[in-house]
């Protein structure tokens, strides 16, 4: 999963522009952006609301295509294959974590976590061996036949990474996950990120207005009005394990 | 697959009062069309029946060649001769297949009460045969006697029946004596004493006033001749008949044999015209019924898509393809058949039940006399309006789920 400095970056954008409408009221939602994020880091996007974090997500997660411009995930230009090609690539490569959770609300937090495998018809007896153990990893294992309404806020979106994390994906990209949850929960969140991060080597994007979780990350890519307006890396991401 | 059937049940248990009403629509027209097709069957049926068996017509019948065509003119031309009788029934005999073959001749003229009379026609059948024949016949049909008084017999050539409005007219009932004239064969004038032993129900209302059944042998000792002008063939197994016929025209034309066999259903040209009708009427209600089906499947499943947006997108987003999100929706709709189906089978069987038991009884347009009025059981039937209706309901599906699974992912996942 480890790539060497010579190997393309996992995550490329060259001179990316996402305008949504068309005409007079087009909105460049991301202005020209130039991005490179190299397997194994710990990113953070933040900015103002509107200022283009989601959209700059759905791009890495290969979700939504630039309206100019070209996005390499995992050496893949997403805009250059069929749908079903599309989908494929978000099943193997990148794992998607939400704002509101979205868990499937009809299965079981067992059954969500286990959902990628499922849809690629890779549901194995060892699958959910895996799927138990992470949730069990992840504080959950009580909860593993629960359906998503009888979980709290924090422990949705704790089976929301393990669904993440279920295809060991090289990278996972999570849209304001801790918007949602109270202080403790967001903590608890960033901390088990930061946690498989190091422990598994899973790269992260995750994108943030709350600037108190900023101390967690290696590198922090602050947008403004669709541009990129800051880029710093803190510290060089080999750090000490953190527990979760 | 699997997922797609374990996903369609949760939601449809999750939405149970919506889905109770699609099942309940779907159930319905199942039963609509199954309590029909059980009610054409019973008429099918009663109409074959009543004139294979009740009327002692068998399944087929054999003619000289021509017969049909141009022996109305000249009938007596038309006859199949004593030998040919012979050598028609022995054949017949030979085949295991075949229950009884038996002569018929109708013969016309007049019938008189001694001061008036009037034209008749009459049936002259063997009246030991005509009674095998009916007792073959399935359920009430094998014990419908289209007649008051007593059967006739070989022992007793005179005993004659007659249709109730001939009786009228003539003022004939029941132990009268009557005079039976037509011209033999030869074309002399000929007369017979006859004696009414019974009173027919004519099975059409204009043969009501002429009507009569006579024995074989009476009706050939008026027409002085030995002749018959058909054979009847009755089979043990009704589906035996295509087959029979194909060999028994080989076999009769290689025995040198002139002769033009029909089956029941030829001959009885009302047969072909009642089945047009139920045929329309079946086809109309079947097709109100997947057109039912069919919009609230779409009303459904449509409804499902608008809710559930949020969550195709999220499907979509851990990588489920389009065709995948149509499938899913299409299973769904096809679990609502099939639920509906079974429901449906069961208000059949309800149906069918409380008709079984409480046993309403009806007069059909092919028999004069108050039958039981029957459902049947179409195993058939069931099985084809199951697939119909689950193959319809996977199809209507696909209008909204197309629309899901075109939806752009991000759209889809801002719904709220
Ligand atoms: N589907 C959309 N249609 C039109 N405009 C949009 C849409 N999504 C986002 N935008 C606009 O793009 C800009 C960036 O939005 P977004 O990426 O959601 O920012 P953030 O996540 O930082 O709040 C905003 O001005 C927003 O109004
Ligand atoms: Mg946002």
């Amino acid at each position: 999963m480890m790539m060497s400095d010579k190997q393309p970056p996992l995550v490329w954008f060259r001179d990316v522009t996402r305008s949504y409408g068309k005409g007079d009221v087009e909105v460049a939602a991301l202005k020209n952006v130039d991005l490179a994020i190299a397997s194994g880091e710990f990113v953070s996007v933040w900015g103002p609301s509107g200022s283009g974090k989601s959209t700059l997500c759905n791009l890495i997660g290969g979700i939504d295509l630039p309206t100019s411009g070209a996005v390499q995930i995992n050496g893949e230009e997403l805009a250059k294959l069929p749908d079903a090609q599309q989908s494929s690539h978000r099943n193997r490569s990148v794992g998607f974590i939400f704002q509101n959770f979205n868990l499937i609300g009809v299965l079981t937090a067992l059954e969500n976590v286990l959902l990628p495998l499922t849809l690629r018809g890779a549901e194995t007896s060892r699958a959910r061996q895996e799927a138990l153990t992470l949730l069990d990893e992840l504080g959950l294992a009580a909860e593993a036949n629960r359906l998503p309404d009888k979980l709290s806020g924090g422990q949705q979106q704790r089976v929301a990474i393990a669904r993440a994390l279920m295809t060991k994906p090289p990278l996972v990209v999570a849209d304001e996950p801790t918007a949602n949850l109270d202080s403790e929960n967001a903590e608890k969140i960033v901390t088990l990120m930061r946690h498989f991060n190091r422990s598994v080597g899973t790269t992260f994007v995750f994108s943030t207005h709350d600037d108190r979780l900023l101390d967690k990350v290696d590198r922090r890519i602050h947008l403004r009005d669709g541009q990129i307006t800051d880029d710093v890396t803190v510290a060089p991401f080999s750090n000490s394990s953190e527990a979760p | 697959m699997k997922m797609w059937i374990k996903l369609g049940f949760r939601n449809l248990w999750k939405n149970r009062r919506r889905s109770l009403f699609t099942i309940a629509a779907i159930s319905f027209g199942f039963a609509a069309v199954n309590l029909l097709g059980g009610f054409t069957h019973y008429v099918f049926r009663g109409l074959e029946d009543s004139y294979v068996y009740a009327y002692g017509n068998g399944h087929m019948s054999i003619f000289k060649q021509g017969y049909l065509k141009e022996g109305a003119l000249d009938p007596t031309s038309y006859l199949l001769d004593a030998s040919t009788l012979r050598t028609i029934i022995k054949r017949c005999d030979e085949d295991a297949r075949i229950v009884v073959a038996t002569p018929q001749l109708n013969i016309n003229g007049l019938v008189s009460n001694g001061n008036s009379s009037s034209i008749m026609i009459a049936e002259g059948r063997v009246p030991e045969d005509a009674q095998l024949i009916r007792s073959h016949g399935h359920g009430f049909i094998g014990k419908l006697k289209m007649f008051r008084g007593a059967e006739l017999s070989s022992g007793d050539e005179g005993g004659v029946g007659m249709t109730t409005g001939l009786g009228e007219k003539l003022g004939l009932g029941l132990d009268s004596n009557a005079i039976v004239m037509a011209a033999t064969v030869d074309g002399f004038m000929n007369a017979l004493d006859a004696n009414v032993v019974q009173v027919l129900d004519a099975p059409m209302d204009i043969l009501d006033d002429m009507l009569m059944a006579v024995p074989l042998s009476f009706a050939q000792d008026l027409y002085e001749t030995q002749s018959a002008d058909r054979i009847n063939v009755l089979l043990s197994d009704p589906d035996d008949k295509d087959r029979v016929m194909a060999e028994l025209a080989r076999d009769l034309q290689q025995a040198g044999l002139s002769v033009e066999i029909h089956p029941w259903d030829e001959l009885r040209p009302s047969y072909l015209r009642i089945k047009n009708m139920f045929d329309v009427i079946f086809s109309f209600v079947f097709a109100i019924v997947l057109i039912i089906v069919f919009l609230s499947i779409v009303n459904t499943v449509g409804m499902a898509v608008l809710e559930r947006t949020r969550e195709i997108g999220t499907l979509r987003s851990l990588g489920c393809k389009r065709h995948d999100v149509i499938a899913m929706f299409a299973t769904e709709a096809g679990l609502l058949a099939l639920f509906g189906s079974i429901l449906g089978a069961m208000v059949t069987f309800a149906c069918w039940a409380y008709v079984t038991w409480s046993q309403p009884t009806w007069t059909p347009p092919n028999i004069p006399k108050e039958v039981p009025l029957e459902i049947h059981l179409v195993p058939w039937l069931f099985v084809a309006s199951l697939c119909c209706l689950m193959i319809l309901a996977s199809t209507a599906a696909l209008v909204p789920a197309r629309r899901a699974a075109r939806m752009n992912i991000i759209d889809a996942l801002g719904h709220t």
